[in-house]
């Protein structure tokens, strides 16, 4: 138990600090190690647990808390959450630290000018491809194109776009 | 939850007055709000509560939107830094604006507020999986919920797309950078490589234009 509680929180703190660019480029690793390494969960619960965490409201990388919770009950979910999370706002602390004590250097304003559109290409990216593994069918890219228009262009509350869409799911017609 | 804020002298004080932050350069406009400890744990607490599908939508509308703490360009400028930090975009947001706000306990209560709900919720939900196993239910909850989420992150880069500067330039790096991820899927780490030092060059070479 101990030493399972260890490793989680060790491995955690790891894959927290790799995690450069979001939480998916350390998924491979993640999977190699508590599924085939250590026969935490099958490769097939690895799948849903993703895709619970995906739908479940929170920041991405919320799928090492049911991991942990699978290895080690509720002590482990709450340590890998804790060694999820924390390594890497302690770096973004000292770093957004410092970035805000030069933020009128003249290199580092260059470098957040220039870099905004590029990040917002990459948002732009992310979002293709997550509508694109995700609307299999013209209902659903109807459904994207419908709520990317709303709220883009209203100010009504997203929370009822999300919900309108999990009510037609469950009502079948997705 | 009023006692998780250590420091109610500095919470009560009026919003227009500039708190001494460990960054003296930072100062905030006349304008910009500066929010108490306890808004900053309350509003991202409610981020985390309410980001079915993935946080940066409901992130944007709160600090843009609804609190203006930020404007859409302002946004726009603190998302490389987020995203080029290791771990998820918006737990670094909520990192660096509760630092430039109220310091260290300031991150602590900003970053706390936003993993509080989505936890307790993720581990409900793992009860909940390994009670009733893989139910048909959860699929077509799925199916419905993750297309309204998919179209709330393209809605967000649309709205930081019109926030950039109107110019060919800005156009251009969005375009190219969306060819190459999105469309083309070449390597991440490849096309920062390329564009990171084009993008920061071409703002360097023009420093005033900005629209």
């Amino acid at each position: 138990m101990w030493t399972t509680l260890l490793e989680l929180l060790l491995h955690g703190a790891v894959w927290s600090m790799l995690a450069v660019g979001g939480s998916n480029v350390t998924l491979a690793d993640i999977q190699r190690y508590t599924v085939e390494t250590r026969h935490w969960l099958t490769a097939a619960q690895f799948v849903t647990f993703y895709s619970i965490t995906q739908a479940a409201p929170g920041p991405n990388g919320m799928a090492v808390a049911l991991i942990g919770l699978q290895a080690a009950g509720l002590p482990g979910a709450l340590v890998s959450t804790l060694a999820n999370c924390v390594p890497s706002s302690c770096i973004a602390f000292f770093v957004g630290g410092w970035a805000e004590q030069h933020r009128e250097v003249r290199w580092v304003v260059a470098v957040r000018r220039g870099l905004a559109p590029v990040t917002v290409g990459l948002l732009g990216s992310a979002s293709f491809v997550l509508a694109r593994e995700i609307d299999i069918n013209a209902t659903r890219i109807g459904l994207t194109l419908i709520c990317a228009a709303i709220a883009f262009r209203s100010k009504l509350n997203p929370i009822w776009l999300v919900l309108t869409g999990a009510l037609l799911g469950l009502s079948g017609v997705m | 939850m009023t006692a998780l804020i250590p420091d109610p002298v500095l919470d009560s004080m009026p919003d227009s007055v500039p708190i001494s932050t460990p960054d003296s350069e930072f100062k905030p406009t006349p304008s910009a709000r500066v929010p108490t400890r306890l808004e900053l744990f309350r509003n991202f607490a409610l981020v985390g509560l309410t980001g079915f599908g993935g946080v940066l939508p409901w992130a944007r509308r709160m600090i843009v939107d609804r609190e203006h703490w930020l404007t859409d360009r302002e946004f726009a400028e603190l998302l490389p830094l987020a995203q080029l930090l290791p771990g998820p975009n918006v737990a670094n947001i909520a990192t660096i604006l509760g630092r430039r706000y109220r310091g260290v306990t300031g991150s602590a209560v900003a970053v706390f507020g936003l993993y509080l709900f989505p936890t307790i919720i993720t581990i409900l939900l793992g009860y909940a999986y390994q009670r009733w196993s893989d139910s048909p239910i959860m699929h077509r909850l799925l199916n419905g919920l993750m297309p309204a989420a998919a179209g709330l992150m393209i809605a967000t880069a649309l709205k930081l797309v019109v926030s950039l500067p109107r110019d060919i330039q800005s156009l251009v790096l969005v375009c190219i950078t969306f060819a190459a991820v999105g469309l083309l899927s070449l390597p991440l780490l490849a096309v920062l490589a390329v564009l990171a030092p084009l993008a920061t060059w071409l703002a360097w070479r023009k420093p005033a234009v900005r629209s």
